[in-house]
């Protein structure tokens, strides 16, 4: 907008408002606007003003790329190696049988389990049970033993 | 008449803020191509040189912290407007709460750190003139120092304050009119 329209616009509204000399009272001290950028950035420095970062400039040492380099490698590894050693599914397994079944398939055929696996599947039976109700436990450790071999255990 | 910075100004200022080695550089292109625009538009706001120049620091400390949030959908220099308008806005809002504590009359203060003003030397009819404008209501004052010192298109005005053209003008209008109104009642 030139000074002529803002001229106009004034006279559109009958106004006496000077245009020319209308900046005139306002003054600066000497040397104001000289010294001002050296003013700001020393006020900048003494308060410790921190700007963020600008967008696309960030910039990384050799010793962070290094770094980072390393952590990748070891996930992509560990990666690697829990992959592999999972088995692979294979297209003839059987269907997935439940607890039940298994259990009732186990006793129908005794002879599949060596006595020290009826041994092994009975104390984690035992812990199993014990790890939610300790009474279910006593009995199923007592309920074999003898009216002596209670005694003995003297409880 | 008063024209805004080239873009090839604001383009080169920019580029050199988007580099790390050469932030400061660009930083102080920006206080040097801006200072003086920006200066005599929160002095005209504010009235006094001491406050002026507290304004104006805050304000490129606010564009030093948050250079990075400016993301070129508008001109450089209306972003530096809109901050420098805001601090000077915030600053008499402060001062008004202050003088309100104190029991004073906010616009009758401002007249006197006017007339205290070393650096405020007017011959009678300037003198009148910003005594007018320092009883303008905030916003008022705003847009008449826009139009009226600055010459600020109308259109540049309302993306800057984000009021309509029509608005901008009737206020300006009555502006007007409480200035001429405050002089002819002030003038022997």
């Amino acid at each position: 907008m030139s000074q002529e329209n803002i001229r106009e616009e004034l006279a559109g509204l009958g106004s006496t408002l000077p245009v020319e000399g209308r900046e005139e009272g306002l003054h600066v001290p000497k040397g104001y606007f000289e010294q001002l950028e050296d003013r700001v950035l020393q006020r900048i420095a003494a308060e410790g003003i921190q700007r963020a970062p600008l967008k696309g400039t960030l910039r990384l040492s050799a010793r962070q790329i290094l770094s980072w380099a390393a952590v990748a490698a070891v996930l992509i590894g560990s990666i690697w190696l829990i992959r592999s050693s999972q088995p692979a599914a294979s297209p003839t397994a059987l269907p997935a049988l439940t607890a039940e079944e298994a259990a009732a398939y186990l006793q129908e055929h005794p002879d599949l389990i060596r006595p020290e696996e009826w041994d092994a599947a009975l104390i984690e039976e035992v812990d199993a049970a014990a790890a939610w109700d300790t009474s279910v436990s006593w009995e199923l450790l007592l309920r074999d033993w003898t009216a002596e071999e209670l005694e003995q255990l003297e409880l | 008449m008063r024209t805004a910075k080239t873009p090839d100004v604001e383009e080169q200022i920019l580029a050199l803020l988007r580099s790390e080695k050469t932030f400061e550089r660009g930083f102080r292109l920006l206080m040097n191509t801006y200072k003086e625009r920006l200066y005599w538009h929160i002095r005209r706001l504010v009235l006094t040189h001491e406050d002026a120049d507290d304004v104006l620091q805050n304000t490129f400390i606010k564009v030093y912290r948050g250079i990075e949030h400016f993301e070129g959908k508008s001109r450089l220099y209306t972003w530096l407007y809109r901050i420098a308008t805001n601090e000077a806005l915030s600053f008499l809002e402060s001062r008004r709460r202050h003088y309100a504590a104190a029991l004073e009359d906010g616009e009758h203060a401002l007249l006197q750190r006017l007339q205290g003003d070393a650096w405020f030397d007017a011959e009678k009819l300037q003198r009148r003139l910003y005594e007018a404008i320092a009883h303008l209501p905030e916003r008022q004052r705003l847009v008449f120092n826009l139009r009226y010192f600055e010459e600020m298109p109308y259109e540049e005005i309302s993306q800057l304050l984000n009021t309509t053209v029509g608005a901008l003008k009737a206020s300006f209008h009555h502006a007007v009119k409480k200035v001429e109104t405050y002089i002819a009642e002030h003038t022997e």
